[in-house]
């Protein structure tokens, strides 16, 4: 088993892989009751197209299927649903699939050990008849109405999908109602096959947990099991070109006013994950400081009667994709000229921003820190980034204190090229 | 956890000592009596009492503030149980030894500045603040309908009770009425008319920054609040239907709780609520969605201030008649409860509870409001909760009456 101590803080990850490929992360929080574990997969609703096992060719498979093969694996053979096993112990159980990956998940205070078994068991039990497909797309399609259905997820979603070309990142994680549709028991094994082996995944335990015990439970159940390590899942490759798909489209919604989407993209060429990490860090702390809550851009956007009342942005990174970086602006905004010329105005400001950098700075620092304070928010940052970069970051500290305002500089000079796209939702008169 | 309570100015200060959190907070409770349209006001004044004051005029130079002192913040909560309104206002920040700087302090100063010295001149709010919350909380008013579940419960509450406090929610008309000096009178009418308490957290000198924060403060003594009682209404169970322009719909079935007792309310009712709705292993859950397919979520919503549970479900339109048949059926199959499902819940119940003191504000919050039910500490609570009987749960059935159904319809 290995320790890795993260630098700079009083705090320890062990790591260990078995022999069938499953890497354990644990992360041990003394004086809290709620455990958590968490099983995940490389695997999410950008993996569409991939040999499967026992193949030789590239399949395409319907979009939404990670999230359909998700739901489908809460079924069980047996007459006691997963959630009531879980939940006699008292434990809460959930899931969730991303773009990358698939996680399962449960917290309690009581019965930790019996939980993670049936955790194991459940994720690596998959029971798909055609019965539970067909009964699954009528669950998902309200799923996707709901999404739909709300305007925030619902421009998100329309910028995302104008704004790139190529990738599968332009699709919407849960798919539609027409591509679930066409999925079938046979495809999702397919992809369970391919990507649930254990040698794909890893689990993470973290709250006031034994730590030898856990590996031990961790170990004999995947010792009762058939799996063996497999070789690298070979798949479709995609490169995301510069420009976009659609400039500009207008939507009808439910919204009490006009609401714009800006959503603008920026390619960076392949780069090591420690400066990639970086160019994240300067591009997020740029945007921050340009748009965040000290920069008061809000009050000038109201002031000017840019907009009504609402101002919001969000920062996206496809890693696998070209580098692209997305930064999403969204307002109810009066004039979309306005707004438009509002942002931009600020993009091309060369004002000495040096003391707001060493802010921002201080308090990423300080953000880091405060991540180790609970058990669930220290593991959702170690588990992201081991999804991410394959590895736990133990050296997070010193990489933003090794911050400087000159690097940052030339970040900032690079983004003079960028594509950009506008998504409307008008309320239906 | 050690809990230290003392009196500092004549107001209850309770401090949890403990050093298991990386970062500090401090808690500061008004109560005072409720009054049917207040809503508006107290949501407007909470707002702004926490995003500008004298010394820091706007939100920018507030948050500079904040950004120096590593990421703290200040937040405000408003809620109304029974006959009493309660703001709470609440300061969190890292705490010094982690950055070795004076934060706490610095932080706490803050907080007294945004509490005590308002951004006002001449008895009155400054225009510049008072137009710029005024109007970001009239853009949260006009996009209500955005929030399909919390317009559609409101609007149920609303029909199931009319001209009612409990149904008494901020809105667009009174918010237009209020003035800046309207909004002075009422932070006056706050700080004078309150019962206070303060609750710190974390590992810090809770004396010296309860005596800074209290310094100025004068508590008012209330009575125990008075709970909602419902009354048995001769009145034909209603269904409302509203056109939103959604392609899904979202269902609300409510129901009032009648003939209580202090025990159901507090003990027999959340399990009740747990089994038909609470979860993943509820029977909502298990037969509206997982059976029949008819919704993506399913579950019940108990409201313990007003003694309501509402089952609340997102359909398609179409299957609105199928589904409100399951969910009648539903809980008419709650005479009939196993003893598994009793254990399960009581054991999703007292979880929870346990979980209470690994979040600061949770710990703040429960030993705040337990007050105003007389529920006991958590190890209290928990023996009450297995001592519930099935037969306990199942009374309940005869104690429900069904009252309401809002459908927010989608459009085809």
């Amino acid at each position: 088993m290995e320790e890795i101590k993260i630098k700079n803080l009083d705090e320890t990850v062990y790591k260990e892989v078995l022999d069938n490929g499953l890497t354990i992360l644990l992360y041990k929080k003394p004086g809290f009751q709620n455990k958590y574990a968490f099983f995940e997969t490389k695997y999410g609703s950008v993996n569409n197209s991939f040999i499967p096992n026992g193949n030789k060719e590239i399949h395409q498979y319907p979009l939404g299927i990670a999230h359909f093969l998700e739901h489908k694996l809460f079924e069980s053979k047996d007459d006691d649903s997963v959630f009531k096993k879980l939940q006699n112990y008292g434990a809460y159980v959930n899931a969730a699939t991303s773009y990358e990956n698939t996680y399962y998940y449960f917290e309690t205070t009581d019965n930790f050990d019996d939980c993670l078994k049936i955790l194991l068991d459940f994720v690596q039990s998959p029971f798909f008849t055609d019965e539970n497909v067909e009964k699954e797309k009528g669950i998902i399609g309200q799923e996707i109405d709901m999404i739909n259905d709300d305007p925030n997820r619902f421009l998100y979603r329309m910028s995302i999908n104008n704004v790139l070309k190529n990738i599968p990142y332009k699709y919407d994680i849960g798919g539609t109602k027409e591509s679930i549709d066409k999925i079938t028991k046979e495809d999702l094994y397919d992809c369970y096959n391919t990507f649930y082996n254990p040698s794909n995944m890893f689990v993470m335990v973290a709250g006031d947990i034994d730590i030898d015990n856990t590996i031990k439970v961790i170990k004999e159940n995947q010792s009762m099991k058939d799996f063996k390590k497999q070789c690298k899942i070979v798949q479709e490759e995609f490169t995301e070109p510069n420009g976009v798909d659609v400039k500009k489209e207008t939507y009808t919604h439910n919204v009490k006013n006009k609401i714009v989407g800006l959503c603008y993209k920026l390619n960076y060429p392949k780069m090591d994950d420690e400066d990639l990490y970086k160019l994240k860090v300067y591009l997020n702390i740029y945007f921050d400081i340009l748009f965040g809550s000290t920069s008061g851009f809000y009050d000038e956007l109201i002031k000017n009667k840019v907009i009504k009342s609402k101002f919001d942005y969000d920062s996206l990174h496809f890693k696998n994709a070209n580098n692209t970086f997305v930064e999403l602006f969204y307002a109810d905004a009066n004039s979309v000229t306005k707004f438009k010329s509002a942002i931009e105005s600020k993009l091309s400001n060369k004002d000495d921003i040096s003391y707001m950098f060493n802010l921002w700075k201080k308090n990423l620092i300080a953000n880091y820190v405060r991540r180790f304070e609970y058990p669930d928010s220290a593991s959702y940052f170690i588990r992201k980034n081991y999804a991410k970069y394959g590895k736990v970051i133990d050296n997070e500290y010193d990489l933003l204190e090794s911050l400087n305002y000159d690097d940052f500089i030339k970040v900032i000079e690079s983004i003079h090229d960028y594509d950009m796209v506008e998504v409307i939702l008008k309320p239906k008169q | 956890m050690e809990i230290i309570k003392r009196n500092i100015n004549n107001i209850p200060v309770t401090y949890f000592k403990t050093n298991k959190f990386k970062s500090v907070q401090g808690s500061l409770f008004f109560k005072m009596p409720a009054e049917e349209g207040k809503e508006t006001i107290l949501s407007l004044l909470s707002l702004i009492m926490v995003s500008v004051c004298k010394k820091y005029d706007t939100n920018k130079k507030l948050n500079l503030n904040l950004f120096e002192n590593y990421a703290s913040y200040y937040c405000s909560e408003i809620r109304r149980i029974g006959n009493y309104d309660i703001i709470n206002y609440n300061f969190s920040c890292i705490n010094d030894k982690y950055v070795n700087d004076n934060v706490i302090d610095n932080v706490v100063d803050t907080f007294c500045e945004l509490i005590y010295n308002p951004d006002v001149s001449n008895k009155m709010f400054n225009k510049e603040s008072f137009d710029l919350y005024f109007n970001s909380v009239r853009g949260k008013l006009g996009r209500i309908k955005e929030n399909r579940k919390k317009y559609g419960y409101q609007m149920l509450m609303k029909k199931m009770f009319p001209n009612s406090s409990i149904s008494s929610f901020k809105n667009m008309d009174d918010l237009l009425k209020i003035s800046a000096d309207d909004l002075y009178k009422e932070y006056l009418y706050i700080m004078n008319n309150s019962n206070l308490e303060l609750y710190l957290i974390g590992d810090l000198d809770y004396e010296k920054v309860a005596n800074k924060i209290l310094n100025n403060l004068k508590s008012v003594s209330y009575t125990n609040p008075k709970l909602n009682e419902n009354k048995k209404e001769e009145k034909e169970f209603k269904v409302y239907k509203e056109t939103l322009n959604t392609s899904g719909s979202v269902m609300f079935l409510g129901t009032k709780l009648l003939d209580i007792t202090p025990y159901e309310r507090s003990f027999v009712i959340p399990i009740y609520s747990n089994i038909l709705g609470g979860g993943p292993s509820s029977r909502c859950f298990d037969i509206i969605r997982e059976k029949n397919s008819l919704a993506y979520y399913c579950y019940s919503k108990y409201a313990k201030d007003n003694l309501t549970i509402t089952l609340i479900a997102g359909i398609d339109g179409d299957n609105f008649d199928k589904t409100k048949k399951l969910m009648l059926e539903v809980m008419d199959g709650m005479k009939n409860i196993t003893d598994e499902e009793l254990v399960r819940a009581k054991t999703d119940i007292i979880t929870s509870l346990k979980q209470i003191e690994d979040d600061k504000s949770s710990v703040v919050s429960y030993n705040y409001f337990s007050d105003f039910y007389e529920d006991g500490s958590v190890s209290e609570k928990i023996n009450n909760f297995n001592k519930v009987t099935k037969d306990d749960v199942i009374k309940i059935c005869d104690k429900l009456s069904l009252d309401t159904i809002y459908l927010l319809e989608g459009e085809k």
